[in-house]
């Protein structure tokens, strides 16, 4: 149930009606002459880190340097 | 009547001879003398009336300009009538989800990082490698990648410039990858922002560990976090667990102390020793001379070099304020820490 579930979802986002998949999911993309990739979310390139917000340098970890 | 009140992000720290205003959204701040602390510590409709009556005219008239200094630099802000009391940022409460805030890994060379980093769960906030090795943009990157894979989304970076690294390599790298919070390339030719407020270059030398642990004003961190966890944790060592350059598991790379090789413990195991955590709640208000510094809450701490290293409470070593004479001197001029300095071994890192 819930994979057919995931599939749907997926289903969506490749018809581009959702804008993203699980991030761990099976996906396919379309290469430039059409042919259809199937592969991991993660390790196609335009999907990476998609939904990571940037962390802000909040915190100082360790003072090994001074700004100058 | 006229009243002001403290901007609700404004806290105050009181010191023994100052107090420091700091306006924790905008990351500013600024010392005051204690007087006028005893004066706006109320923060909210603070009524001009009822200072006047305390007051003769001339000291009146020198806390009036104090308050338009405050309110030029929009720490304060008049009103004509009571304001229904706004939330009071400083007494909130810090909490993080994570079981790791900050791992610093230390690395000797690519292979190193290879070796060990499967062991490091992705369930912390944040890694900051640290390569005493010239990394090239494409090693670097390699590295990245696999911490992308593994799930990390935090990622700070300290290297030596290696030569055949271009600034737009660096850029390039950064923007392809969101995890990278922060680069700092040492060694490098001068002193810039490659990209203003991420990649930071320095000409310093990235040599050794001792290098670290140092307190100075151009490191204070003035926001929300800083300042609440400060109060209640330490705020270098809470949640932090390092790996130095042997693999050694530590609370910092600086310390003596180690619980476990990497290559065969575990850091989950490492979190269920209770000598692990003894310095995680040692707070700013509990050390030495710093529980007197109006700083406390927007500085670090450092227990790895103490002014006295037999005392867990002691102040940082390389601290060069004094808050009982508002002064900041070079820390390790100063003849009080030569036994300290000699002890750790510190004699050219100063
Ligand atoms: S005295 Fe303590 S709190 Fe004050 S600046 Fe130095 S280390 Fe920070």
């Amino acid at each position: 149930m819930k994979n057919q579930k995931k599939e749907l979802i997926n289903d969506l986002v490749i018809k581009g009606i959702l804008p993203i998949a699980y991030y761990n999911s099976e996906i396919i993309e379309l290469d430039r002459d059409g042919t259809a990739i199937r592969g991991s979310k993660m390790s196609i390139s335009k999907y990476k880190q998609s939904t990571i917000q940037r962390a802000a340098p909040d915190k100082c970890i360790s003072k090994i340097y001074e700004l100058f | 009547m006229n009243y002001f009140s403290l901007f609700s992000s404004c806290v105050l720290t009181q010191g023994f001879r100052n107090s420091c205003l700091v306006d924790l959204e905008r990351a500013t701040y600024c010392s005051i003398p204690n007087e006028l602390y005893q004066i706006i510590k109320l923060k909210f409709n603070i009524a001009l009336d009822d200072i006047e009556q305390g007051f003769d005219k001339e000291d009146f008239q020198v806390i009036k300009e104090y308050l338009s200094f405050l309110e030029d630099k929009k720490f304060i802000y008049f009103h004509l009538e009571k304001q229904e009391l706004a939330h009071d940022i400083s007494k909130d409460q810090f909490s993080n989800c994570h079981k790791i805030e900050d791992l610093i890994f230390d690395l000797k060379s690519p292979e190193s990082f290879y070796k060990n980093i499967s062991k490091i769960s992705a369930d912390i906030e944040k890694i900051q490698l640290r390569y005493f090795c010239p990394v090239s943009i494409t090693e670097l990157e390699d590295m990245i990648e696999i911490l992308r894979l593994n799930g990390h989304t935090n990622v700070e970076v300290i290297l030596k410039h290696h030569s055949d690294n271009s600034e737009n390599g660096y850029i390039d790298l950064f923007h392809k990858y969101k995890l990278i919070s922060r680069v700092c390339v040492m060694d490098f030719f001068e002193d810039k922002f490659i990209l203003p407020n991420y990649i930071i270059a320095l000409k310093q030398p990235l040599v050794s560990h001792k290098q670290c642990g140092v307190i100075s004003e151009k490191l204070f961190y003035p926001n929300l976090r800083t300042y609440l966890s400060s109060k209640s944790c330490n705020s270098c060592l809470s949640k932090k667990v390092s790996i130095d350059v042997e693999g050694e598991i530590k609370n910092c790379p600086s310390m003596q102390e180690s619980f476990g090789n990497i290559r065969d413990t575990s850091l989950e195991g490492v979190l269920r020793q209770q000598e692990f955590l003894k310095f995680w709640n040692i707070t700013k208000d509990e050390i030495e001379v710093c529980r007197d510094c109006e700083f406390r809450y927007i500085c670090t701490d450092c227990r790895a070099y103490r002014e006295d290293p037999f005392n867990d409470y002691s102040k940082p070593l390389k601290c060069g304020y004094n808050p009982y004479t508002n002064k900041w001197e070079n820390w390790s001029e100063s003849p009080l820490k030569h036994k300290a300095i000699h002890y750790y071994g510190l004699q050219d890192f100063g």
